[in-house]
């Protein structure tokens, strides 16, 4: 009787063990072996997406901001800027086109070979980018340049009243000249760096016009930075000429040499 | 009477085994969920995700544009007061111009995504 009901307790208790593990079993059935093909390239393609679109928008909003930019220029070779915005709004399209298709995708090949895509487009994009950059400062170099000349014609009225009241303008005079001479050079050169690269075409895989393309632009900034210093020392000149015709008026001694090249 | 001393022994024996192989059984499958949730949000294969850093930043292009004229004054107002504001704008200018040349940089140094299989 007593081995009867052990028994009878053993077997209950396999029993037991057995329903609870028939109702566990679902969630081992749900292991990422077990189940997840499908969900697994679900979320990757999720994650592709997600990733695609990130880099899709980051591009766009540079492009865009770009155009923006390229529409307020207003000393840019009117060709020259119609192409960069040509350009800009074309891989503008491409890329918006590119999101909606990533977005559409249903299968995870064709999901990758769009998600590819980008990277091609990247070619047009990098040489997009840093032309468009080089046009926007070449522009402001140029708006600057006119703002110095303007400066300098008001300042050589001053120096030549000073110069018919008798006092020295030869250190003045001498400022003047270096800040004209600064100001003409830094629109040369402005004006050569968008000339560099106004007609550069993306390399499309072709190393050979990658590294020329690349050349083309580090040496256009190299111009801009050029004009820039230009743009400095003309700035200085001009401080200079007013310190000078202020010792003229207040009777002391003018500085009597230009800070400049 | 010894006899059936043993047999409670054994059956409270039984009872803990039970207990114990159900939570163990409970542990177990609560640590499954928690890996195939890992599974879910890691996609077990970043390899093949594309960007494998975080994006670049995109160049500023954003700089003010350079179609104010008015900041500058009368053309032919030549007062020292004249002249001060001419040169503010004139400063103002050139820290635009070293922002573009910073644009300029971004847009070399900006690199691909890489987009793995």
């Amino acid at each position: 009787m007593k081995d009867k009901n052990i028994k009878a307790i053993i077997v209950s208790a396999f029993a037991v063990i057995s329903i609870a593990a028939v109702g566990i079993s679902p969630v081992f059935a749900q292991t990422p072996r077990a189940t997840s093909s499908a969900t697994r390239i679900q979320s990757q393609m999720n994650n592709l997406v997600s990733r695609a679109d990130q880099e899709i928008t980051r591009r766009i909003t540079g492009l865009n901001n770009l155009a923006s930019r390229i529409t307020s220029m207003k000393r840019i070779d009117s060709a020259d800027q119609a192409n960069i915005s040509s350009s800009v709004q074309s891989q503008i399209s491409v890329l918006t086109s590119l999101k909606t298709k990533i977005d559409a995708d249903t299968d995870i090949a064709t999901l990758r070979a769009d998600v590819q895509s980008i990277t091609k487009s990247y070619r047009i994009y990098a040489l997009i980018i840093p032309q468009g950059a080089v046009f926007a400062a070449a522009d402001r170099a140029i708006y600057i340049s006119g703002q110095v000349d303007a400066v300098s014609t008001k300042l050589s009225g001053r120096i030549s009243t000073a110069q018919t009241a008798g006092k020295d303008v030869s250190a003045a005079q001498a400022s003047l000249s270096d800040l004209n001479a600064k100001s003409a050079d830094a629109k040369t050169e402005a004006q050569a760096a968008v000339s560099e690269v106004s007609a550069l075409k993306p390399d499309n895989g072709d190393q050979t016009l990658l590294q020329a393309n690349t050349a083309a632009l580090k040496d256009a900034r190299s111009k801009i930075q050029a004009a820039g210093k230009d743009l400095q020392a003309a700035r200085q000149d001009a401080t200079d000429i007013i310190k000078d015709l202020k010792g003229f008026e207040g009777g002391t001694t003018p500085s009597t040499t230009p800070t400049s090249e | 009477m010894p006899q059936e001393s043993s047999s409670r022994r054994v059956v409270w024996v039984i009872v803990v085994v039970v207990v114990l192989v159900v939570l163990g059984l409970l542990f177990f499958s609560g640590g499954q969920n928690n890996n195939s949730g890992n599974a879910l949000v890691g996609t077990g294969d970043n390899s093949s995700a594309a960007p494998q850093s975080q994006p670049n930043l995109a160049p500023d292009q954003s700089q003010p544009p350079v179609t104010n004229p008015s900041s500058m004054s009368s053309p032919i107002d030549t007062s020292d007061s004249a002249l001060n504001s001419d040169l503010s704008s004139i400063d103002s200018q050139l820290d635009g111009l070293n922002s573009d040349t910073s644009g300029i940089n971004q847009g070399l140094n900006d690199q691909p995504v890489q987009q793995g299989q």
